[in-house]
């Protein structure tokens, strides 16, 4: 048994999640980890490269923060959840 | 149906998953472009596209759960508050059971609200005993257990009743009362104590167990 926020559990969640998208390393989902967790999952989308990610990464963060945000904006309710 | 950045969205869709963006411009003539994130496979995309869809799917799930939990001042003062707000933490996640319970002040806003289990569907552990400790260490009045149901039944099952009552019974002592026991299945939320099948404080429950032994 285990006690977190929903906030931190959550971060847990995504920074895993991201990990599948974005093909990255342990290291490299370490770093996103700690980013969400210590700066928030908006700054992070905001800023992956303030971060020492791989530009490539970066890049691919940058196409997430449009999706999620757009989906967001938009009020896209998810089938199935 | 078109909207002016559907262009932008459909392109980084394609970047980050590798779905054909000729497929989903054809999909999005007659279709929501956004959609498409709900609709993987009818867009006929290899196994490796659908599973980052599916993943990029759960993030944006996660994501709107984020987004609803950093509503810290709320005051949870009817049944229809807890409902609504607990639907907003628990109704996306449709692949594993977890509990949450909102510890209160006095004046019934929420000082914290954590989760207490993660389990796979049906099965979660918890430990009334720990929570007893967190609310004492959250100094609290009362608190608020909240679960989803990932099979989307919409009723409280005896475990749930038999948890209920425990947790109560072991707050009971310490003066923090368990306000109610909110399920959420899917897209709707039940109240135990609306339903009428909220249990009360059983005083001599301690000392029944002792008896039975």
């Amino acid at each position: 048994m285990y006690f977190l926020s929903v906030e931190e559990a959550e971060q847990k969640r995504m920074a895993k999640l991201l990990a599948s998208i974005l093909d990255i390393n342990d290291l490299c989902k370490d770093v996103v980890l700690q980013a969400i967790e210590h700066k928030g999952i908006d700054y992070f989308l905001e800023n992956p490269n303030l971060f020492g990610l791989p530009s490539d990464i970066c890049v691919k963060v940058g196409y997430i923060k449009t999706i999620i945000e757009t989906l967001f904006k938009e009020g896209v309710e998810l089938d199935g959840y | 149906m078109v909207i002016d950045h559907t262009e932008t969205f459909l392109k980084c869709f394609a970047k980050l998953t590798g779905a054909s963006l000729e497929k989903m411009k054809d999909y999005s003539l007659s279709n929501n472009p956004l959609n498409i994130i709900n609709h993987p496979y009818t867009n006929a995309f290899e196994r490796d596209v659908i599973d980052k869809i599916q993943y990029l799917k759960e993030f944006y799930a996660s994501y709107e759960i984020l987004k609803n939990a950093e509503n810290r001042d709320l005051r949870i003062n009817s049944t229809e508050v807890a409902k609504d707000y607990f639907l907003s933490l628990l109704g996306n996640l449709k692949e594993k059971e977890r509990v949450l319970i909102s510890y209160l002040d006095s004046g019934q806003k929420i000082i914290e609200t954590a989760v207490v289990s993660e389990g796979t569907i049906n099965e979660s552990a918890i430990y009334p005993r720990e929570i007893a400790k967190q609310a004492l260490f959250n100094d609290c009045m009362s608190i608020i257990i909240a679960h989803n149901h990932p099979g989307e039944a919409l009723n409280a099952s005896k475990e749930d009743i038999a948890l209920t009552q425990k947790l109560i019974d072991v707050l009971a002592p310490l003066n923090i009362k368990v306000l109610d026991h909110i399920i959420v299945a899917g897209k709707t939320a039940i109240s135990m104590m609306e339903k009428g099948v909220f249990p009360s404080h059983d005083p001599n429950n301690g000392a029944r167990r002792v008896v039975e032994r």
